[in-house]
């Protein structure tokens, strides 16, 4: 461990934003040259945070209150201008619809160059290195928008790299990831790392990590308060790791499935031979010739490959598309699109878009204010899931998991037959994520049957109890969870696609 | 062309070599052949159709939708030039129909559609721009001197429209969920509100995405001083020239002896 050169280092550093709550507490932390760390801890612990002091959006882009020293190779971080990180750290985000800039995949992994005043044949030179390392000669000319969800990492990654920085920080780069495509970018981590470069990542998907990672950063409450290394990390008890909110680090395929107690025979949901084609002006068929029931109280995951017609599937059974073969009934009874919408509530996953009142109680009365009865069940519902200290706050102004448990509490209003959900945990740590569980194993409880998109294994193996799994315009699988099946089809969607 | 770029040196992949030299996406990638034009050209062309609109009659417009259309069908756009052809061609019997017709209650009917006439062949004009890369589109601009603050602002809009589209039919998808669809009457007794169940989600969305943008490109120098440069080779050919100068003569040959007047 000696003489090793210091990528960044930070001593007795404190930040504290001018707007939000989270901060950073005498952050004493040294990254070495050629390592790859991983900062894991609960939401709002300051991960992104102390990462926005490596890539100048502090204090560049958040204002805030900064104390102690930051050093980035050797150069104070202060006395660097915004576009000076961008030579020495390259940062990929999670959310890739925001990050990219560009329409096109090469304007997109020339723009720091460009901005920078490269020479124009340096830059092409380098997007031809860049291109040839991952594979993306074919996407050069492609629109962003049409990439699949693997393929824009693979770019965002490049446009990071371009300017040659000797440091990556990566935030949450897996959270909307399939299991394929997280795979695929652990190995593209693995290679950065033996080229030389240094990785600082974080992350609550620890499992895809291990092989890669040098060390584990635990942060809690904006102060680091462990660090283990990989091995260490595995040998914690289940109980220890379930109380510090950490996600499983070992790609798990079966455990102790729960399988809902209130489970019953009564059908709630079947789908029989529908078949529908994505409307719009390349009109193509999603899937064919699906078939499943959904009992109550039971909950159901429905996963496959990014662009299998997850969403599609559920936006057909909510009537938001219409079958053009088959028929979908709700309890017994066939019913139309139009007939349906309004009986299957359905959770998105960008919250924002879901929430329309200007407080959280108004929220749920949204549409019910006839209803003698609703005020009860609203103040019920928000008694439940802990918002009703908040009923007079706007959404806005919530968290995002706030928001998101915002938005299932106005999904339950109606008192669904059937709720549908996407990816609930996609970006979420443990406790989080355990709470989400126990949501949806008390909504089943009450006799709702819940049909979960998600690529979550985790989530799969604590509250689901089958698994649909769609794939090449069929359904592929009906399998019960913590079966030999489930496994199996698990390490087959963690295969790298086609 | 490029020679030194294509002679010996490897292949940049196949299609965006052809992107960096002349040519816009949907080009690059095969999808459609024909000219290429600077965007500085195209752009040129937009300002002289806005122009001509105002000064020739509504058969004149009429008269250089078929000049705009040749102008598509040039740059590989033939099936767009002919659907404006004929978005035109029925416009114009609309609006014969409505101002022969004598009767007053159709007025403000033809007075829509005279302004619809001479509106469509602006936006014809403009049809190829969305075809351009904004790196391209960037580079060309800046040729003209404008500022840069300006170009990146242009930049930013142009990647921000297509994705508040998307995000519009998230917030409409989720708005039908509840049962605040704009297709129920009973939801339009009050108008306002279903105003500000769209507006609402959109404007937080928006600001959420505005920010994550604008981090993303803060990180990548978009601050730097000095001028950009760009992978894009920016030249002007012999048809960037011919284009305005053809549509300027047959303007001005209209207006001189077309009937018209």
């Amino acid at each position: 461990m000696t003489n090793r050169e210091v990528a960044a280092s930070l001593r007795d550093v404190s930040f504290r934003y001018m707007e939000s709550e989270e901060q950073l507490r005498h952050i004493d932390f040294t990254l070495y040259r050629g390592e790859c760390v991983v900062l894991t801890g609960p939401s709002g612990s300051g991960k992104s945070t102390l990462m926005r002091l490596l890539n100048g959006l502090i204090p560049h882009f958040y204002e805030g209150v900064l104390e102690g020293e930051v050093e980035l190779f050797g150069r104070s971080a202060a006395s660097l201008e915004s576009w000076a990180f961008s030579q020495l750290t390259g940062s990929v985000f999670q959310d890739s619809r925001s990050q990219f800039f560009n329409a096109v995949v090469q304007d997109e992994i020339a723009f720091s160059g460009e901005n920078t005043g490269m020479p124009p044949e340096s830059i092409r030179e380098r997007i031809r290195e860049l291109a040839d390392e991952g594979s993306l000669e074919d996407l050069l000319a492609a629109d962003v928008r049409l990439l699949s969800g693997g393929e824009k990492q693979k770019v965002a990654f490049a446009a990071a790299r371009l300017t040659m920085p000797g440091l990556l920080v990566l935030d949450e780069p897996s959270a909307n990831l399939d299991l394929a495509a997280a795979a695929g970018l652990s190995r593209l981590l693995s290679e950065l790392k033996q080229k030389g470069h240094t990785l600082l990542l974080a992350e609550h998907r620890l499992y895809e990590l291990l092989p890669i990672a040098d060390r584990i950063v635990y942060m809690e409450n904006g102060s680091i308060s462990s660090v283990w290394t990989p091995r260490e990390l595995l040998a914690l008890s289940r109980e220890k790791r379930e109380q510090l909110s950490l996600r499983s680090p070992i790609f798990e395929t079966s455990g102790e499935v729960q399988s809902s107690s209130m489970r019953s025979e009564r059908e709630r949901l079947r789908a029989s031979g529908i078949s529908v084609k994505i409307p719009g002006f390349r009109s193509r068929t999603a899937f064919e010739d699906v078939s499943f029931t959904l009992r109550q109280g039971e909950i159901v995951a429905l996963s496959g490959p990014n662009g299998a017609g997850k969403s599609t599937l559920a936006k057909l059974l909510c009537g938001l598309l219409r079958e053009r073969s088959g028929f979908v009934s709700l309890s017994g009874q066939p019913l139309s699109a139009s007939r349906r919408l309004g009986r299957i509530s359905f959770v998105m996953q960008d919250s924002d878009c879901q929430l329309f009142a200007d407080s959280v109680l108004g929220e749920l009365m949204l549409t019910r204010e006839k209803e003698t009865e609703a005020p009860a069940r609203a103040e019920q519902l928000l008694r439940e899931l802990g918002l009703w200290e908040l009923r007079d706050r706007h959404p806005a102004a919530l968290s995002g998991g706030q928001k998101q448990r915002l938005a299932f509490a106005a999904g339950m209003m109606g008192q669904p037959d059937v709720l549908i959900l996407d990816e609930p945990t996609s970006g979420l740590d443990g406790r989080s994520m355990r709470s989400v569980v126990r949501l949806l194993r008390n909504l089943a409880a009450s006799g709702t049957a819940v049909l979960v998109i998600t690529h979550d294994h985790e989530l799969m193996l604590e509250a689901c109890d089958r698994l649909l799994l769609l794939g090449d315009g069929r359904l592929r699988q009906d399998i019960q969870v913590g079966s030999v099946a489930f496994a199996e089809a698990l390490i087959a969607l963690r295969e790298p696609a086609g | 062309m490029e020679p030194e770029v294509r002679s010996g040196r490897p292949e940049f992949g196949r299609a965006s070599l052809a992107v960096t030299n002349n040519r816009d996406v949907s080009q690059a990638r095969g999808q459609r052949s024909g000219l290429a034009f600077d965007p500085r050209s195209q752009l040129l062309i937009v300002l002289l159709a806005g122009a001509a609109c105002a000064l020739v009659s509504w058969t004149g417009a009429l008269a250089l939708t078929f000049v705009l259309a040749l102008y598509l069908a040039v740059q590989g756009l033939w099936k767009a030039g002919l659907s404006f052809l004929i978005g035109m061609a029925l416009l114009a019997v609309a609006y014969a129909g409505s101002i022969s017709a004598g009767v007053t209650v159709l007025d403000f009917v033809a007075f829509m559609l005279g302004l619809l006439l001479r509106t469509l062949p602006v936006v014809m004009a403009a049809y190829p721009l969305g075809f351009v890369p904004s790196g391209r589109l960037i580079a060309s601009l800046q040729r003209l001197h404008l500022p840069k603050g300006l170009l990146v602002a242009l930049a930013v809009a142009l990647r921000f429209l297509p994705m508040l589209r998307l995000e519009y039919e998230s917030v409409q998808t989720s708005a039908r969920l509840r049962g605040l669809s704009a297709s129920k009457l009973k939801n339009w007794k009050n108008p306002l509100k279903m105003f500000e169940y769209r507006i609402v989600p959109l404007l937080m969305r928006s600001l959420k995405i505005a920010d994550e943008l604008a981090a993303s490109a803060s990180v990548r120098g978009i601050e730097a001083p000095g001028k950009r440069t760009s992978i894009y080779i920016i030249r002007l050919n012999l048809q960037d020239y011919a284009a305005p100068i053809f549509f300027i003569g047959a303007t001005a040959a209209w207006m001189m002896w077309g009937t018209g007047g």
